[in-house]
């Protein structure tokens, strides 16, 4: 791996290590470019097949941001602005997704926060998943029609506590990743223990053949 | 309610409303409020165990923050002690029902002892920060 590439890569681990969950804004409005920017990077999510049934409603009105915490007991303060991920039943009708059955759908939303998150996180803003909410009430404080659902709120804003990214230093490049017990499960339900790649046993077994 | 309940049932008391017994939140903070205790109700449906209790408590810390604008005298005085302890503690994991426990039934009997005081016209007691962390867990 170049410098270069090697440089990159330990920018993106480094956000993935040092992101955490925001519950608390200091009141900022969002710069314009940086909500595109964090809603680019839904863009780039994996979506099963493709399909992109998850639109993304931006909510910024304060209005409507106090309303939506008066709902969602999950939300400790309000924020600038919340993205909520919604599943629309009639994009999903005709992409001839089955939503009682496609479990890809939660798995795109999923995908979908986390990029949204990591790019707040390189771009030194807060962001926090929040799912204890009611989907009726806040339907109806959204003005959703009957075939959108709103799956995941997204809350946005400046940390009130300010994070920054950590500059990657050469011992933080030798960080080996640590992961609790149980965790990862390595190519079958409860390996615990990682198992060689394939690119080892390949060369495992040249060394093999050499001997 | 049944009728035998609805017939059981003591007469509400006069609303008493005045300089001694003054309101001290709004028709929005209080709609507000029940939005929160509504909704908190219908989720417990589906997360009782990690979110139930600290929805209650949760809900009492934003009733205290809603009130303690309009509040003064010993009432301010507890208000502030109590969401500066309750803000802080009611984020603690309530999986640890040991520690969660300990936090809960100080903040119960410290919220009594203020009642007490206050109905029998006393100083309540000096609040003295600091409830009980998880070193001081017998």
């Amino acid at each position: 791996m170049s410098a270069k590439r090697g440089a990159a890569a330990e920018a993106v681990l480094e956000a993935i290590r040092t992101r955490r969950v925001t519950r608390s804004f200091d009141g900022r409005p969002l710069p314009d470019q940086a909500l595109l920017a964090v809603l680019e990077a839904a863009r780039w999510a994996t979506s099963g097949g493709n399909r992109r049934i998850h639109p993304f409603l931006v909510v910024r009105d304060p209005g409507t941001i106090a309303r939506l915490r008066a709902v969602t007991p999950g939300m400790f303060s309000a924020p600038p602005v919340v993205i909520v991920i919604c599943t629309d039943a009639a994009r999903a009708a005709a992409e001839l997704v089955q939503l009682e059955y496609d479990r890809t759908i939660w798995i795109d939303v999923g995908t979908a926060a986390m990029n949204m998150m990591v790019a707040a996180h390189a771009l030194g803003l807060g962001s926090c998943p929040v799912s204890s909410f009611s989907h009726g009430a806040a339907s109806v404080v959204l003005g959703l029609p009957p075939t959108v659902e709103p799956e995941l709120f997204l809350l946005l804003g400046h940390p009130l506590a300010p994070t920054r990214l950590i500059r990657p230093t050469r011992r933080a490049r030798n960080v080996v990743p640590s992961l609790p017990e149980g965790l990862v499960w390595w190519e079958h339900p409860g390996h615990t223990t990682p198992e060689a790649t394939t690119a080892q046993a390949a060369e495992g077994g040249r060394h093999a053949g050499d001997v | 309610m049944t009728d035998d309940l609805r017939r059981a049932a003591p007469a509400r008391p006069a609303t008493v409303v005045g300089p001694a017994d003054p309101l001290v939140i709004s028709e929005s903070e209080a709609l507000t409020l029940l939005g929160h205790l509504v909704t908190s109700a219908e989720l417990c449906m589906t997360e009782p165990y990690d979110y139930g209790i600290f929805r209650l408590i949760d809900s009492a810390s934003r009733l205290a923050e809603s009130m303690l604008p309009r509040t003064s005298g010993e009432d301010r005085v507890f208000l502030e002690a109590f969401l500066e302890e309750v803000n802080v503690k009611k984020m603690w994991d309530s999986r640890d029902r040991e520690r969660y426990g300990v936090f809960l039934r100080e903040t119960s009997r410290r919220t009594a002892e203020h009642l007490v005081a206050r109905a029998d016209g006393r100083t309540p007691p000096a609040i003295e920060l600091g409830f009980p962390d998880r070193g001081d867990v017998g």
